[in-house]
């Protein structure tokens, strides 16, 4: 009933809701494909192109809700449209009546249900308690059943289990019966066999019997044929002993006669061996004789031995020596050999000698090696003073030659002098030329001017009429002057241009200023080198910066990146700093742990890796721990050293005043004197407000007279001291 | 926003120029971070913009960063101090640059279209059209996650803001080095433009 209620119901409301949402498609849009279809935008143009600027009021993030009530808005402005609207309205108001009336008929009907419902529902109840209880019932009875189900099912198996083994034991019955059947069948079988054997056998055994009746008869014809021959076996067999008898002695007979015939041997080789006894004895003084004889000759022979050694050794001499003749002889030979080269060398020098000494008497000549050696001498001081003379030459070629290229270098000089000289001449010709063209120009001008004066002369001349003669000779002689003065200043001019050349040729100064020309010439292009090297590497880099500016990288001098510090990417990585830090402490924590497990200690354990990590994990500490060990040790040094400068210091005093000082307690000191005569003898001064004050001892009470003198009377404890220090000098001096 | 500093229809103020350009960074930069999942896909929530669905991160630290860098960089185009405004995604562990977003930003007031109107800078483009180029960059930026290449390890972003070399440092802020990717691989954007600004996208990323 609910169900068609729900089927019929809310599929109305369902339509009207779906018409609304075709209508107003933006609130809700299932994914971001729907969301970008193009109704939306031109909605969202639309309302920002044609909506006034009220409307911009709404942001842009609510404009789809709003775009509703939007449309509805300026919907409203046109009447047939609300005419729509309102039967539209009218329309949806009956439907909605008509609705209403329906939901309440259906209430009704709901109402008339639910009683039915519910009668159904009791009747189903009860009935629901019966099948309760018929199924407790049943459930009863098939527990029983279950329960005997069971028990059959036990004994079931226990008969089974007996049939089993029953079964077992006449299977294994079975074969051993078939065994034996088959057993029995085989003996059957040979039973039959023998069975056939016998009938022939019968047979046979009468056979046999005749044979046997006749075979006994002849059985007892033999036994008295054999008695016959037992009696002559027994004579037979006395015979034989007495016959073995006979034999037995024979065999000792023979063996007796052969240890006869062995004695006999033996006698016959002892009688050989007496005779060669006897003839060794008569042997024997001769043998002695051989012995003497033998002995002299042993003896002689040891000596001969002996003087062989010495031989020998006398040969081995013989033979080193022999050795270091034969190194002798060969050394002659080679001294041979070498005496003749040297003589030939002689005679060679001495020919040279001679050769050399042709200006004087061959027996000067002969004597030889010391005048050789003058002349040599002589030769040597001669060479001396030839190689002087050659170093002095080749000095002067020095000189000389460093003179020629002077010389040479102003040749040069003079040479490009001369060349400049040349140009400049040339200069000056060309320009000497044009001068002259010049001068030339001017002197036809010149010509010209003056064929002019002879011309006016002579038209003067031609019209005499004296007046205007005068007046026109005057006016040319003016104008002639004037021509005259301007020739002069051409004049003039030629002159100064010339001294100007001469100027130029004297100063020679263009070769410098064309020089310096070049060199600047030489200079720019340089430069200009340079410089277009320079742009190409400027265009290279420009290039390069695009391309770095393309993958990322900027210009630090056109631009900054800046970025703010706490940054997401930044806050990770403390992030992750710390994290690492926070497992690397815990990372200790638990190798300390598995150290102290190790250990195999197991209650407190956490404890115990604490105190641990306090005591252990802390840099800190272990530093400051080798800190103060270096102060401890650096203490040790200065105490060490004050020690002995302290125990030098004291040494120096003693020795240098006469006083061990010893300080006993603070401001208390005792002194005890270098001289004294037992260590007992000591005085004690006290230190108060920084004065010392003698106490009493038992020695100060000796000494009543140096107190009196020096502490009573002169107030100085060091006279004091002296005067005891000289008297106990004095005392063991004495 | 934008439509509040639109006065007649066809015209733009600076102002509301860099409030375009603002919002367009926003938008680009959470819809980066959603589309290449440097964070989480529950921390976005889907918003309207410029007529399509933006993500945008509902995380605090996120936003409040963005914002403060945001309004930073209004400023500084107001002040024309802005040249490029880089995303830098690198890997948390590494530190290695992964990918390099760029917005670079070009200043084009004095030359098409622009006037001055009572003494203000005043763009002579409709905001439809502004609104709809920008709408195709943010598509394309969207569309962009098909080919760039997997981030498959821990990733952390940071906002480089390029400006000019006097350009005052603020609170907060640090000079830092440029992000430099080896081996990368270079994408541009469609570019719109203000009148007033014109922003060029470009993205480049590791070469696998």
């Amino acid at each position: 009933m609910f169900e068609s209620q729900d089927t019929e119901d809310p599929t109305c409301v369902i339509k009207m809701l779906d018409e609304f949402r075709q209508c107003n498609p933006t609130v809700n849009r299932p994914n971001f494909i729907d969301m970008a279809v193009v109704p939306t935008i031109l909605q969202f143009d639309d309302c920002v192109v044609s909506h006034d600027s009220k409307k911009r009021k709404h942001t842009d993030s609510n404009v789809s809700v709003d775009t509703a009530e939007d449309s509805n808005i300026s919907v409203l402005a046109s009447p047939w449209e609300t005419r729509r609207m309102k039967a539209e309205l009218a329309e949806a108001k009956a439907l909605n009546a008509s609705l209403e009336e329906r939901i309440k008929k259906l209430h009704s009907v709901r109402m008339e249900l639910e009683l039915v419902f519910d009668n159904e529902k009791t009747s189903f109840l009860k009935q629901r308690e019966r099948d309760r209880e018929i199924i407790r019932m049943l459930e009863g009875q098939i527990a029983t059943l279950r329960k005997r189900e069971v028990e059959s099912r036990d004994e079931f198996s226990q008969y089974r289990q007996s049939t089993e083994s029953s079964k077992c034991k006449l299977e294994k019955k079975i074969l051993r019966l078939q065994e034996e059947y088959t057993h029995l069948d085989d003996r059957f079988k040979q039973v039959e066999l023998t069975h056939k054997k016998c009938a022939a056998g019968v047979r046979r055994i009468s056979e046999l019997e005749g044979e046997l009746k006749l075979s006994n008869e002849e059985v007892a014809s033999l036994k008295d044929h054999i008695k016959l021959l037992e009696e002559k076996v027994v004579d037979v067999s006395n015979l034989k002993y007495q016959l073995e008898l006979v034999e037995h002695c024979c065999t000792q007979a023979q063996q007796k006669i052969k240890e006869l015939k062995l004695e006999q041997d033996k006698g016959e080789e002892t009688r050989e061996l007496l005779e060669k006894q006897h003839h060794n004895l008569m042997r024997l003084p001769d043998l002695e004789r051989e012995v003497a004889s033998l002995r002299d000759e042993n003896r002689n022979l040891r000596d001969a031995v002996r003087n062989k050694l010495v031989l020998e050794e006398e040969v081995v001499d013989l033979r080193s020596r022999q050795a270091g003749f034969e190194l002798r002889e060969q050394k002659l030979a080679q001294l041979d050999a070498s005496q003749g080269h040297l003589e030939s060398m002689l005679e060679h020098w001495r020919q040279l000698a001679r050769d050399h000494c042709l200006g004087v008497p061959p027996e000067k000549a002969m004597a030889g090696p010391e005048f050789l050696r003058m002349r040599i001498e002589t030769l040597q001081q001669k060479e001396l003073q030839l190689t002087a003379d050659l170093g002095d030459l080749g000095i002067r070629l020095k000189t000389a030659q460093q003179a020629k290229s002077k010389v040479e270098m102003e040749l040069d000089k003079a040479t490009k002098q001369i060349e400049r000289l040349q140009v400049t001449n040339d200069d000056q010709s060309k320009l000497i030329k044009r001068l002259q063209k010049r001068l030339l120009l001017v002197s036809r001008e010149r010509d010209s001017y003056r064929s002019q004066l002879d011309m006016y002369e002579k038209e003067l001349t031609v019209t005499s009429s004296s007046a205007l003669l005068n007046s026109q000779q005057q006016q040319q002689r003016s104008r002639v002057e004037a021509l005259e003065k301007t020739v002069d200043g051409y004049r003039d001019l030629v002159m100064k241009l010339e001294a100007d050349l001469e100027k130029a040729v004297k100063g020679s100064g263009g070769i410098q200023f064309s020089e310096r020309i070049y060199k600047l010439e030489e200079e720019r292009n340089t430069l200009q080198q340079e410089k277009e090297q320079l742009m190409k590497r400027r265009d290279e880099l420009e290039v390069e910066l695009e391309y770095r500016a393309l993958k990322g990288d900027f210009n630090p001098m056109k631009s900054k990146v800046l970025h703010i510090r706490m940054n997401p990417a930044a806050t990770v990585e403390a992030q992750r700093e710390d994290k690492l830090t926070h497992l690397q402490q815990e990372c200790n924590r638990l190798q300390e742990r598995v150290r102290v497990l190790e250990g195999g200690q197991m209650q407190d354990v956490t404890q115990e890796v604490n105190l641990r990590l306090a005591a252990s994990s802390t840099q800190e500490v272990q530093e400051l721990q080798e800190q103060v060990k270096s102060y401890e040790t650096k203490l040790q040094r200065l105490k060490e050293a004050f020690k002995t400068t302290s125990q030098e210091y004291r040494e120096v005093c003693y020795m240098l005043l006469g006083y061990k000082i010893d300080r006993i307690k603070s401001s208390l000191y005792r002194l005890s004197s270098m001289y004294a005569e037992s260590q007992d003898d000591y005085l004690l001064f006290k230190l108060a407000d920084g004065n010392p004050e003698l106490l009493e001892t038992p020695y100060s009470a000796t000494l009543e007279q140096f107190i009196n003198l020096h502490l009573k009377h002169q107030h100085s404890i060091p006279v004091f001291l002296s005067a005891i220090t000289i008297d106990l000098f004095g005392h063991q001096t004495e | 926003m934008a439509s509040t500093k639109h006065q007649t229809d066809g015209t733009i103020t600076l102002k509301g120029s860099s409030d375009l350009v603002k919002e367009y960074l926003d938008y680009g930069i959470n819809s980066i971070l959603y589309q290449r999942g440097i964070y989480p896909e529950e921390t976005f929530v889907q918003a309207e913009h410029f007529g399509i669905t933006v993500f945008m991160s509902t995380d605090e630290k996120i936003k409040s960063f963005l914002k403060s860098v945001l309004d930073q960089i209004q400023g500084w185009l107001l002040q024309k101090k802005l040249q490029k405004i880089s995303l830098v995604i690198s890997n948390s562990v590494t530190k290695e640059v992964l990918e390099r977003w760029d917005f670079k930003v070009q200043y084009e007031g004095d030359a098409n279209g622009s006037a001055v109107e009572n003494g203000r800078i005043i763009g002579k483009k409709d905001l439809t059209v502004i609104q709809k180029e920008i709408r195709s960059v943010l598509r394309q930026i969207s569309g962009s996650v098909s080919f760039l290449p997997l981030l498959d390890c821990l990733c952390a972003f940071d906002v480089l803001v390029y400006t000019i070399p006097d350009c005052e440092v603020p609170q907060e802020w640090d000079e830092t080095q440029p992000a430099f990717i080896a081996n990368a691989q270079e994408l541009s954007f469609r570019t719109f433009s203000t009148s007033l600004h014109r922003m060029e996208t470009h993205v480049s990323y590791k070469v696998e």
